[in-house]
């Protein structure tokens, strides 16, 4: 879950760019991995239309402390346990399965953080 | 120093199909449809349009790719023709190619056409497309409900607002709309429908319902546009001309990092200020008399109300509970029946918004006509509230 830091402004962004969100400086970000910062989520949905295995399709807006910013798919939520401000941790899990190829796909989710009551 | 557009164009024919299931047509025949309109209004024949821009976006497999679909569906005495696509800003794309040409001087009499055929998918919803190869790996596999759904969660908490009285809002906004295009003919739904309607309906993106969202359709706009002092020449007494025309698209700022809250639409704002400068419109809330905005979904309406800065901030609910803009309210939004009673066939929308505005400025909008407009404004929304293009245009009578 790799963003990347301005050294020009030390801006953390996702994803890394050739031009700088903040300051618009270029070719002067550097790899820093997301997946370890706690996130908070700054909104959400519960999708029945979206295809996934295990309706509703969670996903939503997540803020890392360290001021990144990501959409992704959510996961170990219970639909209606999300709200704006819930706090989640990065989970590597699967994120698609290729059925011509057979290949599985993984990438980093917001999961709950493990004290917070269901 | 350029002093932008105002005042330099005018519109002297516009036509519109009928939106729907149009099983019947291709898009060849909804082409026709609102282009006989439109030169029978113009008063002109086909001969005498020198340039034509083409706003298409999905149909690309039934129409094709560039110059060519529109070329071919009208004969087109190989005039110039360009293919345009901004999302869902498509038609006002087109529309803008045509209004920046006769405005440049590079010709007299431009076509601008908005066309798309999104019912042959025989699915609901839209189709799927690539957002290019990276953002297909993290990105979540959204639909376009849930993307502005993401808007509900973001506002009610920014504003600790109880989500009942957002839905609550966002279904006075769905049965205005009903209720106006109740009386257009060329809309795709025609029925009324009830506030309980709207909150009990079947939950598609929480809290999105299905009477918070537009349907897929298919539909067809144009326009005819040529300079002020060609319009008159041409023997035009009141001028529909257009005042501003600004896009705004995103640039990151909404989702690589912290300074977006998720609220609100960033590029919608600046659009909506560069066209008020453009225009010299200073109080928006006063000056303007009607909108069209982009109610892909009734939370998007909503917020946009604050974004055109129309409504204060955190003060849309209230206002669109005051039924400020219902279409005996103080600034009547979507008086045509909005995306949601014509659904949203993206090349045609933007000018179809256009299309209705031009009719109430003449005074032609039948039993929807307001009380004399002479300032209207459009607005679009494509793509996602975190990553859009944003067009801001005003029409409105030309005074000299």
């Amino acid at each position: 879950m790799v963003g990347a830091r301005c050294v020009a402004c030390n801006t953390l962004q996702f994803p890394r760019s050739q031009v700088c969100v903040k300051c618009g400086a270029m070719e002067t970000q550097q790899d820093e991995s997301l997946s370890g910062l706690l996130g908070r989520v700054k909104s959400y949905t519960e999708d029945w239309l979206a295809y996934t295995p295990l309706p509703p399709y969670i996903y939503g807006n997540v803020e890392f402390a360290d001021g990144a910013n990501c959409m992704l798919e959510f996961t170990d939520f219970e639909p209606g346990q999300v709200k704006v401000g819930s706090a989640v941790r990065m989970v590597f899990r699967i994120k698609d399965f290729d059925v011509k190829r057979h290949f599985r796909r993984y990438f980093w989710k917001p999961a709950p953080i493990l004290n917070e009551t269901r | 120093m350029a002093k932008g557009i105002k005042d330099k164009v005018a519109i002297i024919g516009m036509g519109c199909s009928k939106f729907g299931e149009r099983w019947d047509c291709g898009p060849e025949e909804l082409i026709l449809e609102a282009f006989k309109e439109a030169l029978v209004d113009a008063n002109i024949s086909r001969e005498e349009i020198e340039m034509a821009w083409l706003g298409l976006f999905y149909q690309e497999q039934s129409a094709g790719k560039s110059a060519l679909p529109l070329s071919l569906a009208l004969r087109l005495p190989n005039i110039p023709v360009t293919r345009v696509e901004n999302l869902c800003a498509t038609g006002t794309e087109a529309l803008r190619g045509a209004v920046y040409a006769v405005a440049a001087g590079a010709c007299d009499i431009a076509l601008a056409m908005g066309v798309e055929k999104l019912k042959d998918t025989g699915y609901g919803g839209l189709p799927e497309r690539t957002k290019g190869s990276f953002d297909d790996l993290w990105l979540p596999n959204a639909t376009a409900p849930g993307a502005f759904a993401q808007l509900a969660s973001a506002y009610a908490a920014k504003h600790k607002i109880d989500m009942q009285d957002l839905k609550r809002a966002m279904a006075h906004i769905s049965v205005k709309s009903h209720a106006n295009g109740a009386l257009n003919p060329k809309a795709h739904l025609q029925k009324t429908i009830t506030e309980d309607d709207a909150m009990n309906a079947g939950m598609i993106a929480y809290p999105l319902g299905l009477m918070d969202c537009c349907g897929v359709s298919d539909g067809a706009a144009c326009a005819i546009v040529t300079s002020v002092e060609k319009a008159r020449e041409m023997g035009f007494k009141d001028l529909v001309t257009v005042k501003a025309m600004q896009l705004a698209p995103s640039n990151g700022f909404e989702m690589s990092n912290t300074g977006w809250d998720g609220s609100y639409l960033h590029t919608t704002r600046l659009a909506a200020k560069r066209a008020y400068a453009e225009a010299g419109v200073t109080h928006p809330r006063q000056e303007i008399h009607m909108m069209e905005v982009h109610d892909c979904f009734s939370v998007t309406e909503l917020v946009v109300m604050e974004d055109l800065g129309i409504s204060p901030e955190g003060g849309a609910i209230k206002e669109v509970l005051d039924g400020v803009f219902d279409r005996d309210g103080e600034v009547p939004c979507q008086i045509d029946g909005g995306l949601k009673c014509f659904g949203h066939p993206i090349g045609a929308s933007g000018l179809r918004m256009a299309y209705e505005m031009y009719l109430q400025l003449l005074g032609r909008a039948g039993p929807r006509q307001l009380n004399s407009p002479s300032l209207g404004l459009t607005h679009n929304l494509g793509g996602h509230p975190f990553r859009n293009v944003a067009s801001v245009s005003l029409f409105g009578l030309y005074s000299a």
